[in-house]
């Protein structure tokens, strides 16, 4: 045992469980339902709207988990939507010009997981602070998506795209349970293997890292990859919800909410603390916010100032959550000593 | 010779006489002298929020808010302007400022005083700010030409001295700015605080407070950023000037400010300023290039960055060979 931890008892284990974060997550996720659910019950109630809500909240799911693991290392990629873009370019190109999908979405993907390496290559290597460098790729990527493409739209997309997004399997929406499995693989990929706990240690502390033996270069530019990788497949998501038609401008500003799901889902900006099951109850939390607010007749930009509110509230939550706890332990203990002096 | 080689705004100035002979060449128009007072006046807006966000990255933290105050400021002043009828200028442009230190405040707090990343905290405050002025604004409506009169217009584009006034008071502002960064106390507290919080705050120095103030002047000169821009265009929108928080991130980096903090020059600051302004131009008058703008803009970025990185490790060396050679 390790000393000066206390064993704890089932029921003092059972608190502890019922007040982590990813907890109060979930009781946040069922009280906005419920809020829904008595506010509006013929709409809630109606077959298909519980669907489409999933559905029209998880357009941007697969990036949340890629910002994760980056967020995990104390870094932030601003460049995934950008990268998203450049993946749908690639993709709807050949597409246009006869290739079968077969061959046509791996070679997005391939040019997602490249333009990752570069993002891995400049802030891993060259010692540029992961910001500004993802700032800058993303006006560039972006940028040459418009010279390449002015301002056409592309509309020839795999029909596959619009199933992912739009059809439901067993009652289940398709997107929800691709979600969940890719959660599942990134649960194991964060929490029981090597790599996971590399990334924790990073984020901790990269110098002690690199001293402990690891390869945080490499590391830092892997994680950059996986990011790429996933705003790949982002890119089915989201075209696939928009009904198949990309452009220079699509996804622009879905990189914050990314940031924002990521944030509330207890993940520390600052790195090294939170998980991956967070970050996906916080996606479905958004989804839920997303429709209740278009309900009361928010568009897009009067969303921003709810995105906005809870992204800091989140974070000032999680970053002191354990200071404040901490600090009343204090108090007491400090009462406690008056108490007897006197 | 040496001493001129050293000089760390050579690169800069190399850019930027670059830049004017590829003009000569390509494009003639630009040394009209109309072209050119346009230029000066229609980027002076942009000098005004590299200046703000300098002063918060001196002090080690980082402001995206700075275009969404600036927006918030230009529509409520005109919305201010319309329903109060007879309201001074003066009154205006103070209000435009106080609104613009409001919102640093807001900003200053989050970041260090509940200790929240400041790249978070300032994306969280400028979605707010930008989603109040959308609301404001009544739903994004936009403040059109007819809305202003030239008295208002006359804020930014009357003429003192054959100069608009626009630039004048960027000039001034430079002026403080450089005045404030080289002989305050308090500017020297925040380069403190951003080069080592922890050995500033064994200094003696109060790192919240002090990192507030930096917050609360870059607001103020955002402020008046915004009034001087909805002056300038006589229009304005909820989402006027989005994006140009990279584009003033880009510019002080150019300018010798690192972005960890603890670094600012004025002069650096204010031929970077120069440089984007006349790469903007350039840009845009090429025909056929204006849509490579931003690719552009995100290499030069990337190449500003990768160059303070390099000038920064060879400093250093030459620093320890210096010191190697005295022993």
């Amino acid at each position: 045992m390790i000393a000066g931890k206390k064993m704890l008892t089932k029921k003092q284990k059972a608190g502890r469980f019922l007040i982590r974060w990813e907890m109060l997550l979930m009781y946040l996720l069922i009280v906005l339902n419920l809020v829904l659910l008595i506010m509006r019950p013929d709409l809630y109630l109606k077959p298909g709207t519980l669907a489409s809500m999933i559905q029209s909240g998880l357009n941007i799911c697969p990036m949340v988990l890629g910002m994760s693991l980056i967020m995990m290392m104390g870094d932030v990629d601003v460049s995934c939507t950008a990268n998203m873009v450049v993946c749908a370019y690639a993709t709807g190109k050949l597409m246009e010009g006869g290739i079968p999908p077969a061959i046509a979405v791996p070679a997005g993907l391939a040019a997602c997981i490249v333009l990752g390496a570069v993002n891995g290559f400049l802030v891993a290597y060259m010692g540029m602070p992961a910001v500004i460098t993802t700032i800058a790729t993303s006006l560039l990527y972006r940028g040459m998506v418009r010279v390449a493409l002015g301002t056409n739209v592309l509309r020839v997309f795999p029909d596959f795209y619009s199933t992912v997004m739009w059809e439901e399997a067993a009652g289940i929406p398709v997107c929800m349970i691709l979600y969940l499995l890719m959660a599942a693989v990134f649960v194991v990929i964060l929490h029981k293997s090597r790599y996971g706990r590399a990334l924790y240690m990073i984020g901790n502390n990269a110098t002690t890292a690199e001293y402990s033996g690891m390869n945080v270069r490499k590391i830092k530019m892997i994680t950059f990859m996986i990011m790429g990788f996933m705003s790949g497949l982002a890119s089915i998501f989201y075209i696939g919800r928009l009904g198949g038609g990309a452009q220079s401008a699509t996804g622009n500003g879905e990189e914050m909410t990314v940031i924002a799901i990521t944030a509330l889902g207890g993940v520390s900006a600052a790195g090294g603390s939170g998980g991956i099951y967070g970050p996906v109850i916080a996606t479905f939390i958004m989804a839920v916010l997303k429709y209740s607010l278009s309900l009361l007749g928010m568009d897009d930009n009067g969303r921003k100032i709810f995105i906005g509110i809870i992204l800091i509230v989140a974070v000032i939550v999680t970053s002191t959550e354990r200071g404040i706890i901490d600090d009343l332990k204090e108090n007491m203990r400090k009462k406690r000593q008056a108490r007897y002096k006197n | 010779m040496k001493h001129v080689l050293k000089n760390r705004n050579l690169g800069l100035i190399v850019g930027i006489v670059v830049m004017l002979i590829a003009a000569w060449f390509l494009t003639p128009q630009f040394y009209g002298m109309s072209t050119f007072a346009s230029m000066i006046r229609n980027n002076c807006v942009y000098a005004f929020l590299a200046v703000a966000e300098m002063l918060v990255i001196m002090s080690g933290a980082i402001d995206l808010s700075g275009p969404s105050v600036l927006a918030f400021t230009a529509c409520a002043t005109t919305l201010l302007y319309r329903n109060i009828p007879g309201i001074p200028m003066s009154v205006l442009i103070l209000l435009a400022i106080l609104m613009g230190v409001f919102c640093g405040v807001l900003s200053g707090l989050v970041t260090f005083y509940f200790d929240v990343q400041p790249m978070i905290a300032t994306l969280g405050t400028s979605y707010i700010i930008r989603g109040i002025t959308y609301f404001m604004t009544g739903k994004g409506q936009q403040m059109l030409p007819n809305y202003y009169t030239e008295e208002f217009k006359r804020i930014a584009t009357g003429k003192i001295l054959g100069l608009y006034n626009i630039i004048w008071v960027t000039i001034l502002i430079l002026i403080l700015a450089g005045i404030f960064l080289n002989y305050r106390q308090q500017a020297r507290r925040m380069l403190a605080i951003g080069s080592n919080k922890e050995s500033a705050q064994v200094a003696g120095i109060n790192v919240r407070l002090t990192g507030l103030k930096g917050y609360m002047i870059a607001g103020g000169i955002c402020g008046l950023a915004g009034i001087m821009y909805a002056a300038n265009y006589s229009m304005c929108l909820y989402s006027s000037a989005e994006g140009f928080e990279m584009t003033a991130i880009a510019t002080c980096i150019l300018g010798g400010a690192a972005i960890t903090g603890g670094e600012a020059r004025i002069s650096g600051n204010i031929l970077a300023i120069l440089l984007m302004t006349i790469i903007t131009v350039f840009i845009s008058m090429l025909p056929g290039l204006s849509i490579w703008a931003d690719a552009i803009q995100g290499i030069i970025i990337i190449a500003a960055v990768l160059l303070n990185i390099f000038m920064a490790k060879s400093s250093e060396r030459n620093e320890l060979k210096e010191r190697g050679q005295r022993m």
